[in-house]
């Protein structure tokens, strides 16, 4: 199902479906704002159907800059040492015995 | 070997110092050495940036290091590398080993980097001292360095003004004269905006000519690192000299690595006879909505510009890209949706800031809400609204025809001209909090540079004129994929007769 992009209501409970799928808890200011912002910022890109791309048929999944003939190869796919090991290890906020600790996952 | 120093307007912050070509000649001819520049840097930083602001963090013993080796080199009487000894600024955007990194969020507080960009392994091999990092909107999201959670950056040709984004520090340091050289990334205009602000040539280079191992992602289709300079040459050297196929960057081509002839660059002298120079009639100024879009001495400098290039023996003609004038809307669902995605490494678990919850999701939320700035957020909320289930199709999938559309109207047309040019920046420097309260406004500084970003091609920004209140405006050249060689041409032609008609 696809939504016409004219028409998108931009409701709290949109704002809030977002935010949860990016995992941004928002204020309250915050949320107000972006029900104002957000429906301006659509209108813009929503110019975009203007653009006819009839002629477009083929895949579109994921385009990047390379042209289609660009050569890009693979490394081997072999094991190796990456970065500073002491670094990497003084970087986690919640160090623990070498690993990651985080918070409790499952409510119990 | 310096300029004589022009007349100093009161907001202008500028010290005179010679091109990073010539720097190079003089450390390999005795003349000076890599030391007594890197240590010429930071004394100018010591007294330059409390005002301007462009670095968040000095890298001193490893600059030290790196210029260290190539003095001893120099003094063995063995060959130097391109560029060697030449003081370099990085944006804070790029991992180098035991450095902080932070694309001035902070989200990445704190972070060390536990490794090496690809660049920076480049950049030292080639004996080139890492002297900082700079600032930059974060996550390189902006186009005025307001974004960045450490403080503003401010313009060097007039500090009540914006140097541009997001590579603001990057463009500041060179423009201020604290570094001859500096490195920026380059999404959507990043390098070649503020470059046009600050009075610089900036290359947003050929997508997969140079690695982005190490350089933290924004929008992985359209990231590219690129030099600033202050003259052609010296960007061209620093191309020559980051460039080139990395195993460790997917996207990396492998026919990347540049073969330039840097001192037939330095010598000039040449003309562009036989050229055929593409004016994109979106932006030429003349047409209604163009017209509309740019600043009325924009408008005027390019189109002088465009009596350069006919004088230097171009031959011109309008060609027009229609798709190119949807590129921000375009942008703007591609950019923030893969933003969206890169942007969800940071959960508060391996590295970073990590807000105190009881339970794994809160603490997610917490962390990112405390973490990441407006600019950050909005554009986070706006890709995981392009991707989300209903509106996929209407917003990222049309995105993607319509970049394919624009992809083949660029190679339509690069069959018809060599070249393409308009103005850079729709306007000159503008002054702080004047676009940052509307995002809308601000989106547009990049209409003019989406485009190459979106078809993978190479385009560089170079000084075209000033406005009425001295304020640079710059010449944007555009070419087909891998054009390099060809575009440092064209813009060391224009650089050579805009200079002597000066």
């Amino acid at each position: 199902m696809t939504q016409s992009t004219a028409t998108i209501p931009v409701t709290p409970e949109l704002i809030d479906h977002i935010a949860n799928l990016s995992r941004l808890a928002l204020s309250d200011d915050e949320k107000a704002k972006m029900l104002d912002e957000l429906p301006r910022i659509l209108g813009m890109v929503a110019q975009l159907s203007e653009l006819d791309t009839s002629s477009i048929t083929s895949d579109v999944g994921w385009v990047s800059g390379l042209p289609a003939d660009a050569s890009m190869p693979l490394r081997p796919d072999t094991e190796g040492q990456f970065g500073k090991r002491s670094i990497l290890d003084s970087n986690p906020p919640k160090p623990e015995d070498g690993y990651f600790a985080v918070p409790q996952i499952l409510e119990v | 070997m310096s300029a004589p120093a022009t007349t100093v307007a009161p907001n202008r912050v500028v010290q005179q110092q010679a091109s990073a070509w010539e720097l190079a000649q003089a450390i390999q001819n005795g003349q000076t050495t890599s030391l007594e520049l890197v240590e010429d840097a930071y004394e100018r930083i010591a007294t330059m940036d409390g005002t301007i602001g462009a670095f968040l963090s000095l890298t001193k013993e490893k600059a030290i290091e790196t210029a260290s080796q190539v003095d001893a080199d120099a003094k063995a009487g063995k060959p130097l590398k391109l560029l060697a000894g030449v003081p370099i600024a990085l944006k804070d955007n790029m991992n180098m080993t035991g450095t902080k990194t932070t694309c001035a969020s902070k989200i990445l507080k704190g972070y060390v980097s536990p490794y090496n960009a690809t660049v920076v392994e480049k950049l030292v091999a080639n004996g080139l001292p890492v002297v900082g990092k700079t600032n930059l909107d974060e996550f390189a999201m902006g186009s005025s360095n307001e974004n960045s959670a450490y403080g503003l950056v401010k313009n060097p040709v007039d500090i009540e003004r914006v140097p541009g984004g997001s590579s603001g520090g990057s463009a500041a340091a060179v423009a201020a004269g604290m570094v001859s050289l500096s490195l920026g990334s380059d999404t959507g205009g990043s390098i070649r905006q503020p470059a046009s602000l600050c009075g610089l040539v900036g290359v947003k280079p050929t997508y997969g000519s140079v690695s982005r191992f190490g350089l933290v992602a924004f929008a992985s289709s359209l990231d590219q690192i690129g030099p600033f300079a202050r003259t052609v040459t010296d960007a061209a050297a620093l191309y020559q000299v980051i460039a080139g196929h990395d195993e460790r960057d997917a996207t990396s081509r492998a026919d990347a690595t540049p073969t330039l002839d840097i001192a037939a660059l330095a010598a000039g002298g040449e003309d562009l006879k036989g050229l055929r120079v593409g004016v994109l009639q979106e932006l030429d100024g003349i047409s209604g909505d163009s017209k509309k879009a740019l600043q009325p001495e924009t408008i005027e400098a390019f189109h002088k510009g465009l009596d350069t290039l006919k004088a230097l023996g171009a031959t011109l003609t309008t060609v027009s890209l229609p798709s190119t004038q949807y590129s921000v809307p375009i942008y703007y669902i591609l950019a923030t949706a893969e933003a969206s995605s890169n942007l969800g490494r940071y959960d508060g678990v391996r590295y970073g800031h990590r807000a105190d919850a009881a339970n794994l999701h809160p603490m997610y939320r917490a962390t990112r809400a405390e973490g990441f700035g407006p600019e950050v957020k909005r554009r986070i909320l706006l890709g995981t609204f392009c991707l989300s289930a209903g509106y996929y199709d209407a917003f990222y999938g049309k995105a993607q025809q319509a970049r394919r559309l624009m992809t083949r109207e660029f190679a339509e047309t690069f069959a018809k001209v060599d070249v393409l040019v308009c103005p850079t920046s729709p306007c000159t420097a503008f002054k702080f909090g004047e676009k940052s309260s509307d995002p809308l406004a601000m989106y547009l500084s990049d209409i003019a540079t989406i485009p190459a970003n979106i078809a993978g091609v190479p385009a560089i920004s170079v000084p075209c004129g000033v406005d009425a209140l001295g304020l640079p405006i710059g010449l944007q050249i555009t070419g087909p994929h891998l054009s390099e060689a060809q575009l440092f041409h064209v813009a060391r032609a224009f650089e050579a007769a805009t200079a002597s008609r000066a």
